[in-house]
């Protein structure tokens, strides 16, 4: 077997490119550092017309095959170790002067290298011209053109024929260094500067530009407004509102009614098939239990597929890039890295990735606790209680969706505080330097494979996880521990009731203090979607989405009467499972990357902590505001709050005495 | 007989996605469902196929 390795800068469309030879759908995304770690696979047919037996691997990007993030040294240790026979290095064809730098080292490894000039395309829009043939006789390798993006002839069956084809030939390198002692730091300098030099020479002589580089661009001046220091959160959050908007409001609420109509003709169905020959015990296990939960929660996959879609289209665009570059100034005051932005976003789709981001970032006391605040952005899961809450109590409002976001934010900014003041820590910020990509028109095409591809996520995982845990609620709550089947009258004897009671008494301070509601934030924790199952089953519910058809099963003129909620404590609901600890696999993702249990436990206890903390305040603050008295259970939820608050400040200050002492190990 | 195919229903949904929890975990994938859980997974392998237990 042939082993390609492929190699580029960062954003230079690898894994792209990884995706169009080999057929698979990895995630992409119009900026740097989406690939953190390699990926395998085999070369498509079509496009293999040697018929050689190949495996690509997609490696993260890297400017230097002398490693400075970890990133990089997975793709240094890599071509260095695993005697791969091919090198394809990609190119942006755009930004030749700076990819060449990284070509010119891979020439030195004698691997055959074949360099795939990528976005091809783009070249011709920004009026700049490239001699291929010219670049090709001075690298001393292949070099093609490649547009990965389109169908047709875009060059990869060529790339993958000079490929096969360079196998065993060796390579002869453009530029040697020769010995360099890497210790003697102006020597390295000295032999950078070279080869840039080198660089230069070769892009002097093949490339051809109408426009300078240096010249403002129209991307500059979007970008003077977009990223602008004042201007550029009130942008973000504009288009988060529209994104909701869009999303909960208008497109993904029409959809959803149509959706929802089949989910319940489907309910329907299975009923009269059971008819009343069943017993009542299997039938509400099946309807209520199974059918019912998991229906509650798959009607919201319009919802959830439109609100991905539009991330995607705004990720593909360039925007989230510039997203990065707004929160930086922030993040850097309050003691975390520049580079914490990027697992945060990464964050918004599944915490799990985002905390693995984490292993970018070099220093450790900022890995760790950018672990512990990436689950406070709302990821996936949790979409479908946030559009349950804003569509039952909210009238479908776009400003809850986006008020989420910008609350995690919020408690990102002060728990990073929070953290820094306890940890002891009184570095100063550093720099983050981050290459934005180019702004473009999205691809509709990305943005809806990355749409199917979420949907599919979505109902696997409500067809097995939801699924079983529905099944498993309903059975907790038709039975007492004696295994007797209770009487409707008397849920609260319930095995459900018994194990969710103790805690529902610890959230009564929050305005929810039913088992019912306690339940379902405890599910909550294996999957976040959960939440939204429980309550069906609790409160036999299958359709959060026509509330008005609900109204009339329960009997009630709305849910909120259902559940018993305030709009307040509805708020602190929602509140209080978005931001605490998040789901299992994210905590044991966290203890993964942390490494350390004091650590784990400490966030555990801190993201409970603040979850019950924001709760309580958004309770008691929004039951004045809608009654004009303070909520249920204020002061013994005061002095649960008091309490939170004294243990965090005992810890800052112990944490900043520490800070004031020599340190032992640095004399 | 009515309660007998129902009964059996039930089991083959319950059994069918326990299964499938059970045969993704032991393939790797550790969170049944998620879009991106194969990468994560792929992120905590070795090259030999060995978990990394930290």
């Amino acid at each position: 077997m042939m082993k390609i390795a492929l190699t580029g800068n960062p954003n230079s469309g690898k894994t792209t490119l990884f995706n169009a030879i080999t057929g698979k759908i990895e995630h992409v995304g119009n900026w740097a550092g989406v690939t953190i770690d390699k990926k395998e696979g085999d070369v498509k047919q079509s496009l293999n017309q040697l018929n050689a037996d190949l495996r690509v691997v997609d490696l993260p990007g890297a400017y230097s095959m002398s490693p400075f993030t970890s990133e990089e040294s997975v793709t240094s240790d890599f071509i260095k170790n695993e005697h791969v026979d091919a090198i394809i290095n990609i190119v942006d064809a755009t930004n030749l002067s700076r990819s060449l730098f990284f070509t010119t080292q891979l020439l030195e490894l004698n691997i055959p290298v074949v360099v795939a000039l990528n976005k091809s395309d783009l070249t011709k829009k920004k009026e700049t011209a490239i001699d291929v043939d010219a670049l090709s006789k001075l690298l001393g390798c292949p070099v093609i053109s490649t547009v990965s993006t389109q169908g047709g002839d875009n060059g990869l069956s060529r790339l993958i024929t000079a490929t096969v084809k360079a196998k065993g030939k060796g390579q002869r390198p453009a530029f040697k260094t020769g010995q360099l002692d890497m210790t003697n730091k102006k020597a390295v300098e000295a032999s950078d500067k070279k080869r840039y030099d080198f660089v230069k020479g070769i892009i002097s002589k093949v490339e051809k530009r109408k426009t300078s580089s240096h010249t403002k661009t129209r991307q500059d001046a979007i970008d003077k407004i977009v990223a602008d220091k004042w201007l550029g959160l009130p942008i973000f959050a504009l288009i988060m509102w529209a994104v909701f908007s869009i999303s909960q409001t208008y497109v993904g609420t029409y959809l959803a009614d149509i959706f929802v109509g089949w989910i319940d003709g489907f309910y329907g169905l299975v009923e009269g098939l059971l008819g009343e020959g069943v017993s009542p015990l299997l039938s509400s296990v099946l309807l209520d239990g199974i059918i019912g939960g998991v229906s509650a929660v798959v009607g919201f996959l319009p919802l959830i597929m439109v609100l991905f879609f539009l991330l995607a289209l705004l990720e593909d665009s360039g925007y989230m890039a510039r997203v990065a570059v707004i929160m930086d100034r922030f993040f850097k005051k309050v003691g975390l890295s520049g580079k914490s932005i990027i697992p945060m976003i990464i964050g918004t789709g599944c915490a799990i990735p985002g905390i693995m981001a984490t292993r970018t970032i070099k220093d450790e006391r900022q890995r760790r606790t950018t672990a512990m605040l990436t689950p406070f952005m709302p990821c996936g899961a949790k979409l479908p209680v946030i559009a349950l809450f804003a569509g039952v109590f909210f009238q479908d409002a776009a400003w809850v969706g986006t008020s989420m976001y910008f609350m995690g934010i919020f408690l990102i900014i002060v728990s990073a505080l929070i953290v820094k003041k306890i940890t002891g820590d009184t570095s100063q910020g550093s720099y983050f330097i981050m290459e934005l990509p180019e702004y473009r028109v999205p691809s509709i095409k990305r943005a809806t494979i990355s749409m199917l591809n979420q949907g599919k996520a979505f109902i696997v995982k409500a067809g097995t996880i939801i699924l079983v845990c529905n099944a498993l609620v309903q059975i907790m709550q038709t039975f007492n521990w004696r295994f007797e089947v209770i009487a409707e009258s008397a849920q609260s004897t319930s095995i459900l009731a018994s194990v969710a009671s103790p805690f529902a008494l610890i959230l009564l301070p929050l305005g929810f203090g039913t088992w019912q509601l306690a339940a379902a934030a405890i599910t909550g924790f294996i999957a976040k979607e959960n939440v939204v199952g429980t309550l069906a089953v609790v409160y036999g519910i299958t359709n959060f989405i026509d509330t008005e058809e609900l109204a009339v099963v329960g009997g009630t003129s709305s849910i909120a009467e259902i559940m018993g909620l305030t709009t307040a404590a509805a708020l602190a609901y929602l509140v209080f499972n978005l931001f605490t600890p998040p789901c299992f696999a994210a905590i044991g993702a966290m203890n993964a990357e942390m490494e350390s249990k004091k650590w784990l436990w400490g966030a555990v206890g801190f993201q409970l902590s603040m979850g019950y903390v924001a709760a309580f305040i958004i309770y008691h603050v929004g039951t004045v505001i809608e009654t004009g008295a303070l909520g249920t259970a204020f002061v013994p939820g005061l002095v649960a709050v008091l309490a939170i608050c004294a243990i965090i400040a005992v810890l800052m200050n112990r944490g900043g005495a520490e800070a004031g002492q020599p340190n032992l190990h640095k004399a | 007989m009515g309660n007998i195919i129902v009964l059996l229903v039930i089991a083959l949904l319950v059994g069918g996605a326990s299964f499938k929890i059970y045969r993704d975990r032991k393939n790797g994938n550790m969170c049944t469902g998620c879009a991106m859980s194969k990468q994560c997974s792929e992120q905590y392998k070795k090259s030999d196929n060995e978990f990394i237990i930290k």
